[in-house]
């Protein structure tokens, strides 16, 4: 008995034995003991196994015989469990037997499913992570976000903690950013975020290890706590609890470490590794920038329309307190949180769904017809069982056996595929999509791969298995398998089948054909600015080199000059945020003579520039002057409107030399001295919002009175940018070790990132559509080579009677793309109907656009055309003797 | 009709006639597919043809192996036998003790 093989031989008889029933149990246990003690004395090893395994067989037969049973027909026809279990043995190995012997068939039908499944996995696995899942805290459906799409000023959060009263807390964060981390002299940049003291109390997380923030430590002086992550604590402190408490340099700040979160928690706003509070204020001007956003736990029994209700009520109040034009008066919003995440994705991913669900349709269709094709080529063989006494419910079970066989081969092999696709997916989705870390393939994701697999194969199984079942036995029987009614009833399931294969491939043809062009049209759109020639270099310098504005200041044009002494830079200039993406601040603006409204206008971009910025980035100047070394703190406040700004606030007329005030910056009045080009600071496809920029050495004061310190060099280079970056870095490191660099790509990479949703969409709706064609144009060939091989000897006739091939070619062909012509017809009638679906995504292509609702439906039948060639050509060469010989 | 007097079931019947007594037995002597004797044994023994008892827990205890199950055939079974037997004329003639 020492062998692992009768170990484990032992431990399968013991399994098998739960088959058996409780009486039986313990003899047959005994006898299969003993059988395997034989067996192992006097067989070779896989002798003994396969006893063990074939005892299962012999546990289903125990069971079987041991069921009371009425004297009468076999136990065969009962429908308990175990006959059922018996049964289903049986046809899984006459399923595979049978497959065996057909391996092409198998392989196509596997591929098919396969392919259906996989893509279906992949995206539900994506939409499931990011949009359905719920998020992972305690009580998470009471948990909202506040405005989610606006921005909020510190005092404006201290109001409306203080004021509001539907929420149990109410919470502020920064999103998304990093935060310098200062050891032995090293400065490093590390994710983190700001929060208010309630952060952790509104999502419900205590901390794994110390505390939380504790109530007052977001105001001012009492800032010197630090809250890390798991990792941060495992790779910083060493994982020792007793180093909780000890202080680490912080944001340039030496602050406590008071608490650790678990390793599971989902940092909400981004991720982080530290999360320090913010020094909230009620007395900072009402103006002051806006750059969080808020959460709120509602309190028990509150319901979000009341909340929404009394933050409305809040808002009219406000508003009316205000001198410049707020977001408080747009309307006020508060929405479910895990609603609120990723909600700019939501559309991309429901498109992908739609998408992916009707390439399951295609692949479903073919699977159906691959089954029929196969379900007529076995008619005789039906015939000769139901001839014999076969009953046609067990031939129904056997054909449905077979397909949901092959249908969980597929899924199987989809799963696979899926595993690779979800891991492109990610790949391809912007890198700043919300929860990508919870995409993957996991429980809910295999447990729906398990129902489109079984789905896939019972409804494409059913058809076919029905017609099997019916058998026909005498029609069947006729070795000559003339087109009899019932052929032609077959052939005309196999069109249809056909058809709405064709059908579903033009729509989808038709997104692609739409998302591509789009995305053709967005590549040409001109951003306003130079997009090769250019190196972009975000940096996060540390306030401790520059203790005031001007020698900030000083130390940049330090960096600038050394950076653009390097052979390949041309010029050096800086901005505050990349000139594309969308970042940076939004700002209320009012107009010198025009009385604030009180109404929300949209606000303009504020962006401080270097006095030469405009020239070394590309931008156009269209009026006026650019800035020049002269506008420093002192001389006239300077602006320079961008073209939307200008039509916003002075239309038709000309804006140089008017003024205008922006809350941020101050109360002062700011002189317009120029006009520049439009950049499209959100992304290629937005239009170009109003934007402001201002003279670096003007606006110094501003942002470092709120220690904002971040700017993105602008390196105009004479050689291909990406040839610079490791000089830049190099020179970086040796000249300013100092300063954190956040990002170093040429501008290509920003617009090539800015495009990632839309290229996401292409690449994934493009793969869908070609998949779409290529099931299509199988199922086509496959069609017309039956209905070839089923006319033979028509063809034969026809031939004898004098037609030439090119007349055969002609009748094949044409019923081949007369069967895609209508499927196309219906795609396109089926693609204007869904066009809405696809607003979202197109860029100056009418979703009716007629090249592309036209081009589709060409296409496929083009390939369906291809598809039928080689039947034809086939029919053609049809030998009439042969056929006749035949009958 | 529950038990079908198959090809199987005849040659089951022969082997346990021929003195073969418990499964492993059978298997190796009769040349069937190892998968089918035990469900053959189990239709048999259901419909009375086949009848079985245990080895002396002793006797096997000595023989250093667990106890073994031995089959036979009872008078029912005698006479399916003799029916297989005008049935399937090529029936394997195993070499058996009382053959």
């Amino acid at each position: 008995m020492g062998s692992p093989y009768h170990r484990m031989a032992l431990v399968l008889i013991r399994g098998w034995s739960r088959l058996v029933p409780g009486g039986r149990r313990g003899p047959w246990i005994a006898e299969w003991t003993a059988e395997l003690a034989e067996a192992a004395v006097r067989g070779a090893k896989w002798v003994l196994l396969r006893r063990a395994l074939l005892a299962g067989r012999d546990a289903v037969a125990v069971a079987r015989l041991s069921r009371p049973r009425r004297r009468g027909p076999s136990s065969d026809t009962s429908h308990g469990g175990t006959s059922m279990l018996t049964a289903l043995v049986e046809d899984l190995r006459f399923s595979f037997r049978t497959l065996r012997r057909r391996p092409g068939f198998a392989a196509l039908a596997i591929a098919t499913v396969a392919i259906g499944v996989g893509a279906n996995t992949a995206i539900f696995s994506v939409v499931d992570g990011i949009l359905w899942r719920s998020l992972p805290y305690p009580a998470e459906e009471r948990l909202v976000a506040i405005w989610p799409a606006q921005w909020f000023s510190k005092r404006e959060v201290v109001r409306l903690q203080e004021e509001a009263t539907s929420f149990a807390a109410i919470a502020a964060h920064t999103t998304g950013g990093l935060t310098p981390i200062t050891s032995g002299g090293i400065r490093e940049l590390v994710p983190g975020l700001q929060v208010s003291a309630d952060y952790f109390r509104v999502l419900g997380v205590p901390p794994l290890l110390g505390r939380g923030f504790e109530p007052g430590e977001d105001r001012s002086g009492r800032t010197d706590v630090v809250v890390v992550s798991q990792g941060f604590f495992r790779d910083r402190l060493d994982g020792e609890t007793s180093r909780l408490g000890e202080t680490r340099i912080v944001d340039d700040a030496a602050r406590r470490v008071v608490g650790v979160m678990p390793a599971d928690f989902e940092f909400f706003g981004g991720d982080a590794a530290v999360v320090r509070p913010l020094a909230l204020s009620s007395d900072q001007p009402d103006f002051d920038g806006r750059f969080l956003q808020l959460i709120g736990r509602l309190k028990p029994g509150v319901e979000v329309a009341q909340a929404t209700e009394e933050l409305r009520v809040l808002a009219a109040r406000w508003t009316a307190t205000y001198d410049y034009n707020t977001n408080w008066a747009n309307g006020a919003d508060v929405v479910q949180l895990r609603d609120s995440v990723a909600s700019g994705i939501r559309p991309t991913l429901l498109i992908l769904l739609g998408a992916v669900g009707l390439t399951l349709v295609i692949a479903a269709a073919n699977f159906a017809n691959l089954l029929l094709a196969r379900a007529l080529a076995r008619q005789s063989e039906m015939g000769v069982r139901i001839a014999l006494g076969a009953r046609p419910s067990r031939l129904l079970r056997q054909a449905l056996t077979e397909s949901t066989l092959l249908a969980v081969l597929g899924g199987a092999v989809g799963v696979a595929l899926a595993i690779v696709g979800v891991r492109g997916l990610v790949a391809l989705l912007p890198a700043a999509t919300p929860r990508l870390t919870s995409v993957g393939i996991d429980g809910p994701a295999l447990m729906y791969s398990a129902a489109v697999t079984l789905f896939t194969g019972w409804a494409a199984g059913l058809l076919p298995a029905l017609h099997l079942s019916r058998g026909h036995a005498v029609g069947a029987m006729q070795a000559g398998s003339r087109s009899t009614t019932a052929g032609r009833s077959r052939h005309r399931l196999r069109a249809v089948l056909v058809a709405g294969q064709v059908a579903v491939a033009v729509i989808l043809l038709v997104a692609a054909g739409l998302v591509v062009k789009s995305f053709w049209l967005v590549t040409r759109v001109d951003p306003g600015l130079e997009v090769d020639q250019v190196l972009t270099l975000t940096v996060l310098p540390s306030p401790v080199i520059n203790r005031d504005a001007a020698s900030l200041e000083q130390y940049f044009d330090v960096l600038r000059e050394r950076l653009a002494a390097l052979p390949g830079v041309s010029a050096v200039d800086a901005i505050h945020v990349l000139p594309i993406g969308g970042g940076g601040w939004i700002m209320g603006v009012s107009v010198e003579g025009v009385p604030p409204t009180g109404e929300w206008d949209g606000g303009v971009y504020w962006r401080p520039v270097t006095p030469h910025y405009f020239r070394t980035a590309g931008m156009r100047l269209l009026a006026g002057r650019g800035f020049t070394e002269d506008d420093v703190l002192g001389s006239e406040p300077a602006v320079i409107l961008s073209q939307a700004a200008a039509e916003k606030y002075w239309p038709g007329v000309d804006p140089i030399g008017k003024r205008l005030r922006i809350g941020f910056v101050g109360q002062e009045w700011l002189t317009v001295v120029g006009v520049v080009a439009d950049v499209h600071i959100v992304g290629l496809a937005q239009a170009p919002p109003a934007a402001v920029f201002a003279p670096y050495r003007q606006a110094v004061p501003a942002l470092a009175q709120r220690n904002i310190l971040q700017r993105v060099l602008t390196l105009r280079t004479t050689v291909p940018p990406a040839d610079m970056v490791t000089p830049v870095r190099d020179l970086m490191r040796r000249v300013a070790p100092d300063v954190g660099i956040v990002r170093l790509e040429p501008m290509s990479g920003v617009v090539y990132r800015s495009l990632a949703e839309r290229r996401a969409i292409v690449i994934v709706l493009g793969a869908f559509s070609v998949t779409a064609l290529l099931l299509g144009a199988v199922g086509i060939y496959g069609m017309m080579s039956y209905w070839v091989g089923e006319r033979r000897r028509e063809i034969g006739i026809r031939i004898a009677l004098g037609a030439g091939g090119g007349r055969v070619v002609g009748l094949v062909l044409g019923q081949g793309v007369r069967m895609a012509a209508l499927g196309a017809g219906v795609g396109v009638a089926g693609a204007i109907l869904g066009h809405r679906v696809l607003s979202n995504a197109v860029y100056q292509v009418s979703t009716t656009d007629p090249v592309v609702l036209g081009l589709g439906p060409v296409v496929l039948v083009l390939i369906a055309a291809a598809a039928t060639m080689a039947p034809a050509r086939r029919a053609a060469r049809t030998d009439p003797l042969e056929t006749m010989k035949g009958e | 009709m529950p038990v079908r007097l198959t090809y199987i079931t005849a040659v089951v019947l022969q082997a346990l006639a021929a003195g073969y007594r418990y499964g492993f037995d059978i298997m190796d002597r009769s040349g069937l597919p190892d998968g089918t004797v035990y469900p053959a044994l189990r239709r048999l023994e259901a419909e009375g043809w086949v009848t079985s008892d245990w080895e002396d827990a002793k006797a096997a205890h000595r023989r250093g192996r667990p106890p073994r199950r031995y089959y036979r055939l009872t008078p029912e079974g005698q006479a399916a036998l003799a029916r297989a037997r005008e049935r399937y004329h090529a029936l394997p003639a195993l070499e058996g003790l009382e053959a």
